[in-house]
């Protein structure tokens, strides 16, 4: 009973992580039509954020706050350097994007060197659940997850900003002619995305090793899921996250965790071949 | 037709001396500068066949490494396990046959499951990491982390009578030359034949394609098998000149092909080896010492190449005055 327990609850942090770092991604593909390759390196520059305020000796709270404003703004820096030429050639943009996360790797090399970071923890000790110890940063991650895709389907559904993000994917040319600035909109979207990536990063710093190459693994997930999921939709993300990530938990608790990891991916492109659209479209 | 007026031969004698100053090559320069250089003409093949899939077919394979390091590990295991002479031979089947199979599986799962595009290119990103785990823990097989050796030495010729040690720089040249020019030759031929303009007509329209009435993801699971078949080629050969390890996969080497053909021109065949060449010569020259700072010059020469140069080197020579020397055929 308790292995159920803590595997369910694994499996649910597993989700929650996997949401986080995939809904950036969603809101880039959904709105831009650009699938952001550097997505991961944005990711991966929020774990440096924590890192950093940790050797700082600063608390690795600032590190939370600083990760999304700095990582959005790196986001809508890309954007208006070299996204912005590339919407009409998708698969192009796939390569430019690719470039960045090369680039934003190897800076990321010479400032703080090749080896590993770590930052302290931002929670320490467990928390009962059902009558169960469970590590309470996990919790803390699934509690962020849950506010994170609360207050994005707000911003996304109730609020005029959403309202044009909205439009602009629904028709661009009529939301132009409507007087939208679509390039500013994009901009914007883009920026919230990196943000999303940058805060996703920063909060799974103290449960992974710190490194130039962490972006990747994450990245691909991401991508796994949202193409699971559904493309383009913030419900195809949580269903996604959720079938991948608990699938993850599930096969770890039988299997080796790299084997999981094979099978997951595997199992992920049966899926795509039953349900092309995604298990929500 | 319109291709046929547009398209004009390439000046014989440019041919003729460069084929000439290539089979020279291993007589004026050093054993090293020669393995250097089929090296680098594997690696030519190798963007040779991205090149049929991305310049002609739009598919985007980011995980492009998985099939020369799938032909490079199929090589070595056939030949670590069929000891007896002309092994190569088979070997060299084996390590066009998995690669092959890898993309027919996985273009079955993705082409009919209507995953194109850039998600095609995502999944394909995605695989890379899994087949090298794959390749880490099945270490029986492979070698693992530490890759695969002591395997027999391939061997060309006609077993007992006259062999050719594959591992001689020269021998090695002259076969990889051989093989960059049949490579070259067939994907000519390929995006030639009636079944090339179908596939470049994917590239331009799927959707009109398909109510032209063709099978679409058929003909985009035949030309993707074709391109890992070659992938895997071109990983065998490698087998003699470099080593053979989980390395050969990486993310890395996906990323580094992508910006040969970018760098040479995308749909042009040729651009592949131009890029190839020019890229790798630029490695050994800025040196591989600063490995940060040349995978940073890689991205930033993949974005500017998009950005600004989309047609890449061969596209420029065919734009200006080049092109009475070279009359690349449009694409």
């Amino acid at each position: 009973m308790e292995a159920l327990v803590i595997q369910t609850l694994n499996g649910v942090s597993l989700a929650s992580i996997l949401i986080l770092t995939s809904l950036g991604l969603a809101v880039i593909f959904g709105m831009l039509g650009v699938v952001n390759l550097a997505h991961g390196e944005l990711f991966m520059l929020g774990a440096y954020a924590v890192a950093t305020m940790s050797k700082l000796g600063l608390s690795p709270w600032w590190g939370l706050l600083v990760a999304p404003i700095v990582v959005g703004a790196i986001g809508m820096l890309i954007e208006r350097t070299i996204i912005r030429r590339l919407y009409h050639r998708p698969i192009d943009t796939l390569l430019a994007t690719w470039g960045v996360s090369i680039v934003i790797r190897q800076v990321v090399r010479l400032i703080y060197g090749t080896g590993h970071m770590s930052s302290t923890s931002l929670m320490v000790g467990s928390t009962t659940v059902f009558g169960y110890e469970y590590p309470t940063y996990r919790l803390f991650v699934i509690l962020v997850t849950v506010l994170v895709v609360l207050l994005t389907f707000f911003l996304y559904f109730k609020t005029t900003f959403g309202l044009k993000i909205r439009l602009v994917i629904s028709n661009r040319s009529m939301a132009r002619a409507l007087g939208i600035n679509t390039s500013k909109t994009d901009m914007w979207a883009f920026g919230i995305a990196s943000a999303l990536g940058g805060l996703a990063g920063a909060i799974m710093s103290p449960l992974v090793t710190i490194d130039p190459e962490m972006g990747l693994a994450f990245l691909a997930k991401g991508f796994i899921v949202v193409i699971v999921g559904g493309i383009g939709s913030l419900y195809g993300v949580i269903a996604g996250g959720a079938v991948i990530g608990g699938g993850e938990a599930a096969i770890s608790f039988l299997l080796r965790p790299v084997v999981a990891q094979i099978i997951i991916v595997l199992l992920a492109v049966v899926i795509i071949r039953v349900r092309p659209k995604g298990i929500t479209g | 037709m319109i291709n046929n007026v547009l398209y004009k031969q390439p000046k014989f004698w440019v041919l003729g001396i460069l084929f000439l100053a290539l089979c020279a090559f291993p007589q004026v320069t050093s054993g090293y500068q020669t393995s250097l250089l089929a090296k680098f003409l594997v690696f030519g093949i190798f963007a040779l066949s991205l090149d049929l899939i991305w310049g002609y077919s739009g598919i985007v394979n980011f995980g492009h490494a998985i099939f020369f390091g799938a032909g490079a590990y199929a090589m070595g295991i056939a030949l670590k396990y069929l000891p007896f002479a002309g092994a190569t031979y088979f070997a060299v089947i084996f390590a066009i046959l998995v690669p092959m199979l890898i993309g027919i599986l996985l273009g079955y799962f993705l082409f009919y499951g209507r995953v194109g595009g850039v998600f095609f290119g995502v999944v394909t990103l995605a695989l890379t990491g899994v087949v090298q785990s794959i390749i880490i823990i099945s270490s029986d097989l492979t070698g693992g982390m530490n890759g695969l050796f002591d395997f027999a030495p391939p061997k060309l010729g006609i077993p007992g009578l006259i062999e050719f040690d594959l591992y001689s720089p020269t021998v090695a040249y002259y076969t990889v030359l051989a093989a960059a020019i049949g490579c070259y030759l067939l994907a000519r031929y390929i995006v030639n034949s009636d079944f090339g303009r179908v596939i470049q007509a994917i590239r331009e329209d799927e959707d009109r394609v398909e109510y032209l009435g063709y099978n679409v993801p058929f003909l985009k699971v035949v030309i993707f098998a074709i391109a890992c078949g070659m992938a895997g080629f071109s990983g065998a050969l490698y087998v003699p000149l470099g080593f053979i390890s989980p390395d050969l996969l990486s993310i890395e080497r996906s990323a580094v092909v992508l910006v040969w053909v970018a760098v040479g021109g995308r749909g042009t065949l040729i651009g592949a080896f131009v890029g190839t060449l020019a890229v790798s010569y630029m490695q050994t020259f800025l040196s591989d010492q600063f490995v940060v700072l040349w995978l940073l010059f890689i991205g930033v020469l993949a974005i500017l190449v998009i950005l600004i140069w989309p047609t890449g080197i061969v596209g420029f020579a065919k734009r200006y005055s080049l092109r009475s020397i070279f009359p690349f055929k449009q694409s």
